[in-house]
């Protein structure tokens, strides 16, 4: 008889009010980016240096490689408090979020003493090489392949929706090694490919919001040197998968329309009718209530738990909540919002479709949560 | 925290022996589940809330909680959230109440010159020893058989009781204020228990069923169609107990309580549609167990205030702090 998923209390750290409120102070001196609190919004390098000074890059990882040696709950809190600010961190935001991990978890000792220490000091950033234009969520029928050369590998093929591929300075691409088999995880290796080598070409892709920061990449015989490839060659396909697993339970999974609740609330004047009032009341009761879920799993993840159904599960409500708050809010408001409320109701709705594409897609995520639950 | 999982293995292993299926449906037949109400009061579980000096095991609030969980869970045909209301209202006014079935009525009354009028609705008062009247800030309790009531039945086939007073003199105990106000948030905080053992009950009977029905040559549960919906009705579980579970660390706080009430409410109606479509025809008859948390979701999710009320309430609470307080009034909710 199924047995239930858990998702305990978890109590904040002491010293995390503290850190909250270093970031709050240090956000309050940083004033020139329109707050967006969509992760994939803002890119500044300047900012994310700047954050990288405060030792906000990397917090969790070793202090051999520049890190922080810090908690799971500690780094919860200093990138909530960035996201309801609304603040530029896409440039770091992969990099620190994933890629560090992944070199952490995987990689060389020589990769992690090149890389790691770069990214916190938010100079080395990191783009996402998987999805292909014939592969998304099937991600195991991908073609970018590489031979043996001597002394590296000869990398042909492509990577799509690449966000942040033209201005980054690496991509990690899941690219097939070996010829496929009966086995379809089998036969793939992970590769950090420099965006601006020899055969390497980015072109930019408009989304409908009108950004170009999707990006299609070809690897046109590209060499790869054998230290760039992550760990050990053939090993590709685990190691995606705990790339994947790992921060699809973070706050950046709820907290894309924030903006835009902060200010509907702004937009009441004098006298909110009852209807604006009953919208915030069930906005807050869904956002705080994801947030305790959410800090649950980063309890877990501190305590060495790998919480793949919990956090897949999070990020599904989390992402249809994110989806629903411009839908419900823009029927409460006045026909002439004021501008920060109409910029950030326009942006949130034009971006919206990504939400629940992103990471993972719905349908995907709720096929890992069905799994959890021995249906399949 | 032991204590509180001793009161939970406790009600799980009363709830499994005395409250099956049989029981609740025995009860809507009106069979009062006599020795269920027994294990429960015998145990101490209609008391662990209240003081030792009040006849209790000092689990506070989170005990009371915790056992209306489990109730809920059980779908316990009893007036085990009223009776707990009821005792901790009445230990509030300093009296050690003996063990009986109570329920409370918050709504509805008039005390004047110690002269109580009007109607009120007592929640599961069908089967109750006593009734506990809250008007005010005061307190008065009577035998049934001194009042003009009539019974109500409710969708869940649950028996409330509708009571009507003509002036009649009674006896009125004090209550603190605080403790009259925050009986509103007792009840509505032990609903959203009760909601949230139910919502988690639903889930664990659909992944059952889907994986033991079989079409079209395998379970059901095989089907996508089926497996989408089924995280669905997991999500809003989760969120349930998440939000539930907020309630046994910090107290009868309005912004926790109207957060569970509000966010349970809205998990209880998708849990009981996609429950329902997923047990198929066979689920929608009154012979098959989940009737017996659909009908009560149905209920409880308008009782102690629905999801509107809550809402309206935090939204309230929320504009106090204004929008640059939005943030900080999220963060400093634990």
């Amino acid at each position: 008889m199924y047995q239930g998923l858990q998702f305990e209390a978890v109590d904040l750290p002491p010293g995390a009010e503290a850190l909250r409120a270093d970031v709050r102070a240090f956000l309050a001196r940083e004033s020139e980016w329109r707050p967006n609190s969509d992760f994939n919004a803002g890119d500044s390098a300047a900012f994310s240096q700047r954050l990288a000074a405060q030792g906000w890059i990397g917090m969790t990882w070793p202090a051999q490689y520049g890190g922080g040696e810090r908690s799971f709950l500690e780094r919860y809190v200093v990138t909530e408090e960035l996201l309801a600010a609304g603040a530029p961190v896409g440039c770091h935001w992969i990099a620190d979020r994933q890629s560090g991990p992944l070199l952490l978890r995987f990689g060389t000792e020589a990769q992690r003493e090149k890389f790691l220490p770069a990214i916190t000091r938010g100079e080395c950033f990191f783009s996402i090489g998987m999805s292909e234009p014939d592969s998304g969520s099937d991600l195991a029928s991908i073609r970018t392949s590489a031979v043996k050369v001597d002394g590296g590998w000869l990398l042909n093929g492509s990577k799509i929706w690449t966000s942040g591929a033209h201005n980054n300075h690496y991509i990690i691409a899941l690219v097939r090694t070996a010829p496929a088999s009966e086995n379809r995880h089998a036969g793939f290796s992970q590769f950090i490919v420099g965006l601006k080598d020899s055969g390497v070409t980015v072109r930019g892709i408009r989304n409908l919001a009108g950004d170009t920061d999707f990006n299609q990449v070809f690897f046109d015989d590209v060499f790869v040197p054998d230290d760039h490839v992550v760990g050990e060659p053939g090993n590709g396909w685990t190691q995606v998968m705990s790339e994947l697993g790992y921060e699809r339970s973070g706050p950046e999974r709820f907290l894309s329309a924030f903006r835009v609740i902060v200010e509907f609330v702004r937009g009441f004047g004098e006298q909110p009718d009852e209807a604006q009032l009953v919208l915030l009341g069930r906005i807050v009761a869904h956002l705080v209530t994801l947030r305790r879920m959410s800090i649950s799993v980063a309890g877990m993840l501190e305590a060495g738990k790998l919480p793949n159904t919990e956090a897949a599960l999070v990020k599904d409500v989390g992402n249809s909540f994110e989806r629903l708050v411009p839908e419900l809010i823009r029927l409460q408001i006045s026909a002439q919002p004021h501008p920060a409320l109409r910029e950030a109701l326009q942006d949130c709705i034009l971006h919206a479709p990504s939400f629940t594409l992103r990471g993972g897609t719905r349908e995907i995520l709720r096929g890992v949560i069905a799994r959890g639950l021995g249906l399949r | 925290m032991e204590e509180l999982k001793l009161v939970q293995e406790t009600s799980q292993r009363i709830f499994a022996d005395l409250c099956v299926p049989d029981t609740v449906d025995a009860a809507e037949q009106g069979t009062f589940p006599a020795a269920l109400w027994q294990a429960l009061s015998d145990n101490g579980l209609t008391h662990a809330h209240l003081e030792e000096n009040r006849g209790g095991s000092g689990g506070g609030l989170p005990a009371a909680f915790i056992i209306l969980r489990e109730a809920g869970r059980a779908c316990a045909p009893v007036p085990l959230a009223e009776t707990l209301l009821a005792n901790w209202l009445l230990a509030g006014a300093s009296i050690s109440p003996a063990p009986a079935r109570r329920s409370v009525a918050r709504h509805g009354l008039d005390l004047s010159d110690n002269k109580l009028s009007g109607s009120a609705t007592l929640p599961g008062g069908g089967h109750c020893d006593e009734f506990v009247f809250l008007v005010d800030d005061h307190l008065v309790v009577m035998a049934p058989s001194d009042c003009q009531w009539q019974p109500e039945r409710n969708m869940a086939g649950e028996v409330d009781a509708l009571v009507t007073f003509a002036g009649q003199p009674v006896t009125a105990h004090s209550l603190t204020g605080e403790q009259a106000a925050a009986a509103e948030l007792f009840f509505a905080a032990a609903r959203a228990q009760q909601m949230a053992g139910a919502i988690e009950a639903m889930l664990a009977l659909s992944v059952d069923y889907a994986q033991t029905r079989s079409q079209f040559g395998k379970p059901i549960a095989g089907f996508q169609a089926i497996q989408q919906q089924l995280a669905i009705l997991a999500g809003e579980a989760a969120a349930s107990v998440r939000a539930a579970d907020a309630l046994l660390g910090n107290g009868l706080a309005l912004a926790d309580v109207a957060i569970a009430k509000a966010r349970i409410g809205e998990a209880s109606s998708i849990a009981c549609d996609i429950a329902h479509q997923v047990h198929g025809a066979i689920g929608y008859t009154l012979e098959h167990q989940l009737n017996h948390r659909s009908r009560r979701l149905w209920v409880w999710r308008d009782e102690a205030g629905n999801e509107r009320y809550w809402q309206h309430r935090l939204g309230n609470a929320v504009l106090a702090d204004g929008a640059d307080g939005l943030w900080p009034f999220i963060t400093n909710l634990a």
